[in-house]
C-alpha cells in the first residue's frame, strides 16, 4: 500500500522533468523549422 | 491506494496549490506598487508590463486551486462557496476587474482611460491578497456553519450546508487573527512583487526606490507574520479524535502538529529561513545581490505555506473548523469525494506536471532577458 503511494509522489518530480525536456526539445525543433521556413 | 491514502494525497495537492498561488501573488503585490516605483510614464508601463507577463499564472492558478478542491474535496466547496460567498465573490470580482484591466488598458479610445484601469490593478492587488489571507486564516480559526447530510432527504431544502453569520463570509475579517493573516498576505506580496521587479526590470530609477520600498514593506511583513505565527502555535485547535471522528478544542494544537510532523517542521523552517534570506540579502548587500532575492524567497513562500496547509489538513486536524458547531468541522476524511472520483482524479492529476514543465518553460523564455525602456518603445504586444 505505502509502495503505491511513494511511487505516486515520486512520478511528480519525474514528470516534470520529462516533461520540461520534451516541451524544451518541441520548442526548440518549432523554432529551428521555422527558421527555415522563413529562410527559404 | 487507500482511501486516506487518496485522501492525503489530494490534501498535499491542494496544498502545494495553494503555495504556488501565495508566491505567484507577487503580481498582485507589484500591481498595489505602480505608483510607488513608477514616477513617470515609461517607468509605470515598465512595471505593468513585467507584471503583465505574469498574471496568467496567478489567475489560472487560482482557478486550479478552486477546481481541485471541487473535484476531491467538495464538501468544503459547497459550504465555503456557497456559504461565505460574499467574501468570495469580491475575491472573484477582484480578479475580474485584473484581467479586464490588462486587456484594456493600452486599447485605444477605451472609454474608462488607463487611469481606472491602473485603479483596478490596485484594487485587485489589496483586496485579492487581504481577502484570501482572511479566507485562508479560517482554515485555522473557523467559521460559522453547520453542516447536516441528512438534510437531502428533506425534499422541501436538500441543503447540507448551511452558513450561520448574515455576512456570508464577510464576518471573517471581524477575527484580528485572520486580519493579521489578510496583512501579512498582503505584505508579503508586495515584497514578492518588489524581489520580482528588481530580478526582471533593467531600470535605475525603478531600482533605487525599491530597495527604499523593500524596507518599507518586509518590517509589516515580518511583524505580522511572527504575529500569526506565535498565535497559531499558543491558540487551542481543532483535532479529531480518529476513532471516532469526534472534533474536539485541544490545546496548542497546531504546535503538536508541527513537533508531530519532523518533515513539516523541516519544510516549515527551511521556508521561513529562506524568505528571510531572500530579504535580507539584498537588503544588505543591494548592488550584488538585488535581482537574486526573488530566487530564495519565492521557493521560500512555497515552502511556507506548503507546510501551514499541511498543519491544517493532517495529523487528525479539522482542516474548516466550525464554530457554530464544532462536529460540523470539516477534515479530509469527512468531506472528500468517493474513492471512485480519488482514484479517477489522481490519474489525471498526472497532467498536472506537465502543466507546471510547461510554466517553467514559458517563465524561463519569458525572463531570459530583462525589461527595458528601450523595449516597451519598440512597440509590439505590451500592456
Amino acid at each position: 500500500m505505502y509502495t503505491v503511494s511513494i511511487l505516486w509522489y515520486l512520478a511528480w518530480p519525474v514528470l516534470i522533468t520529462v516533461a520540461t525536456v520534451i516541451i524544451y526539445h518541441a520548442v526548440k525543433k518549432f523554432d529551428s523549422d521555422y527558421k527555415k521556413i522563413s529562410e527559404s | 491506494m487507500s482511501l486516506l491514502a487518496l485522501q492525503q494525497y489530494w490534501w498535499m495537492i491542494i496544498s502545494l496549490l495553494a503555495s504556488l498561488l501565495v508566491f505567484l501573488m507577487f503580481v498582485q503585490g507589484g500591481q498595489t506598487l505602480i505608483y510607488t516605483l513608477g514616477k513617470t510614464e515609461p517607468e509605470r508601463k515598465i512595471i505593468v508590463n513585467t507584471l503583465g507577463r505574469k498574471w496568467e499564472f496567478t489567475f489560472t492558478t487560482l482557478v486550479t486551486f478552486g477546481g481541485a478542491f471541487f473535484a476531491s474535496f467538495p464538501l468544503f466547496y459547497s459550504t465555503s462557496f456557497g456559504g461565505a460567498y460574499w467574501v468570495w465573490m469580491i475575491i472573484l470580482f477582484a480578479f475580474v476587474i485584473q484581467a479586464v484591466a490588462y486587456e484594456f488598458r493600452t486599447k485605444p479610445n477605451n472609454f474608462l482611460g488607463q487611469r481606472t484601469y491602473e485603479i483596478f490593478l490596485f484594487i485587485n492587488g489589496a483586496l485579492g491578497t487581504i481577502l484570501i489571507g482572511a479566507a485562508v486564516s479560517t482554515f485555522f480559526t473557523g467559521s460559522e456553519f453547520l453542516v447536516n447530510k441528512m438534510n437531502l432527504t428533506n425534499i422541501a431544502n436538500p441543503v447540507i450546508s448551511q452558513w450561520q453569520g448574515p455576512a456570508h463570509g464577510l464576518e471573517a475579517v471581524l477575527n484580528w487573527r485572520n486580519v493579521v493573516m489578510g496583512l501579512t498576505i498582503f505584505f508579503l506580496a508586495r515584497v514578492l512583487g518588489i524581489l520580482y521587479i528588481l530580478n526582471s526590470v533593467d531600470n535605475e530609477a525603478i531600482e533605487k526606490r525599491s530597495f527604499r520600498q523593500l524596507w518599507i514593506n518586509a518590517v509589516p511583513f515580518v511583524i505580522f507574520f511572527l504575529a500569526y505565527v506565535f498565535a497559531l502555535m499558543l491558540y487551542p485547535g481543532f483535532s479529531v479524535d480518529p476513532e471516532n471522528g469526534r472534533i474536539f478544542m485541544e490545546p496548542f494544537k497546531y504546535w503538536h502538529n508541527l513537533t508531530g510532523m519532523p518533515v513539516v517542521f523541516i519544510l516549515f523552517a527551511l521556508g521561513v529561513v529562506m524568505v528571510l534570506f531572500g530579504i535580507i540579502r539584498p537588503l544588505m548587500n543591494f548592488k550584488g545581490c538585488r535581482d537574486k532575492g526573488i530566487w530564495f524567497a519565492g521557493p521560500g513562500t512555497v515552502l511556507t505555506v506548503f507546510a501551514l496547509f499541511l498543519l491544517a489538513g493532517f495529523n487528525n486536524t479539522a482542516y474548516y473548523p466550525s464554530t457554530s458547531d464544532l462536529q460540523s468541522s470539516l477534515t479530509i476524511m469527512n468531506s472528500s469525494s468517493s474513492r471512485y472520483t480519488l482514484v479517477a482524479m489522481s490519474y489525471v492529476s498526472l497532467i498536472v506536471p506537465f502543466v507546471f514543465a510547461y510554466i517553467i518553460y514559458a517563465w524561463w523564455s519569458i525572463n531570459r532577458k530583462k525589461i527595458t525602456e528601450e523595449e516597451m518603445e519598440e512597440g509590439g504586444h505590451a500592456y
